[in-house]
């Protein structure tokens, strides 16, 4: 398991308290077990696993005298995101179609990279953000030099920031070697 | 798009007629591209004399053109990549099957070289090269077997 703490941690919310509990307690043993169990495994996001893997992750990574959100506060910005995933993955289906081209991944020396706009006879891999993007931990750590790995074996990497990218973002991108196009290229 | 599962017995069959074909393929190559002026031994200092044979003979070999004497000679440009990362680096030939997702899916690619379970595509660096003059083909090998990622510790991380 990641750094989520132990599957006890996961206290289910009293109704009245802090809302309506979210899913009958059967389930959310259910759903804690498999979180627990599912180790590295990707999560698919928005699946009852995801999310009460994330709500275990949410909890351990407060300190003790922070005021983290009630479970009714995280559920509704889960839902909120999760909403959002949907939008982002549906405009990239769209680019796909309007591109020609098609959902890939590649493993890099950096483990393995999902590529949203693949195009084999231009060695083209485009990255689509639908919001603003800023420099985080992931895109810092992990996604920026996986593109990097993939630029020096010849492919060519494009992100497309729909709604623009901070400094150190952009900074990253040029120190790759990446392009980038602001805004919507579709309609 | 869905992904067309491939036959792993059909593919091996490809792979060997390649790797039966190629010997010969690659002598006849060699002996043509020193008729013209070209020394090509496999070793990873001939890349630059490969790259300079690519840009004299880049109208035969345009990317985009799919006839059967333009992949011919597409072909024995990347069984020559291959070979020289084989000699240089090690591995085997064998098709890419693992990820059906995958972009090398079906490719014929160098396997078990280095010990993070990469695969080199020659086709595919020999593609790059061809369409935009960069990176060096050997810059390209290297970056599967020499891992130095690009380090951006001195950017600040942001929350969102």
């Amino acid at each position: 398991m990641q750094a989520g703490g132990p599957a006890s941690a996961f206290v289910a919310p009293a109704a009245g308290t802090h809302g309506p509990a979210p899913l009958p307690l059967a389930t959310q043993a259910e759903a804690v077990a498999a979180a627990t169990a599912s180790g590295k495994r990707k999560l698919v996001a928005g699946s009852d696993e995801h999310k009460a893997q994330r709500w275990l992750d949410f909890q351990a990574r407060n300190a003790a005298k922070a005021e983290p959100w009630s479970y009714e506060r995280w559920e509704k910005q889960y839902h909120t995101n999760m909403r959002n995933t949907s939008v982002g993955l549906a405009r990239e289906a769209e680019y796909r179609q309007a591109m020609n081209a098609e959902s890939k991944t590649l493993k890099t020396p950096l483990t393995q990279r999902q590529i949203d706009m693949y195009i084999g006879d231009e060695l083209y891999c485009g990255q689509l953000k639908t919001g603003k993007m800023g420099l985080n931990k992931q895109a810092r750590t992990e996604d920026i030099p996986k593109d990097g790995e993939l630029i020096k074996a010849g492919y060519q990497v494009e992100y497309i920031l729909e709604k623009g990218g901070s400094k150190p973002f952009l900074t990253a991108l040029d120190r790759i070697g990446a392009s980038y196009k602001i805004g919507p290229q579709i309609p | 798009m869905a992904t067309l599962l491939l036959d792993p017995a059909a593919e091996n069959e490809r792979l060997q007629l390649l790797l039966f074909e190629m010997p010969d393929r690659q002598e006849d190559f060699l002996e043509a591209a020193a008729a013209e002026g070209y020394h090509l031994d496999y070793t990873l200092d001939t890349l630059p004399e490969l790259e300079r044979y690519l840009h004299d003979h880049a109208a035969a070999l345009a990317w985009r053109d799919k006839s059967a004497d333009a992949v011919a000679r597409r072909l024995d440009c990347w069984s020559y990549i291959g070979e020289t990362f084989r000699e240089n680096f090690g591995g085997g030939w064998n098709v890419s099957l693992t990820d059906p997702n995958s972009v090398l899916y079906g490719q014929f690619v160098l396997q078990d070289f280095g010990d993070r379970g990469l695969e080199f595509s020659p086709a595919n660096t020999l593609q790059a090269y061809l369409l935009r003059g960069k990176p060096a083909i050997r810059s390209m090998m290297e970056a599967h077997v020499h891992i130095a990622p690009v380090d951006l510790s001195d950017l600040p991380e942001e929350s969102s």
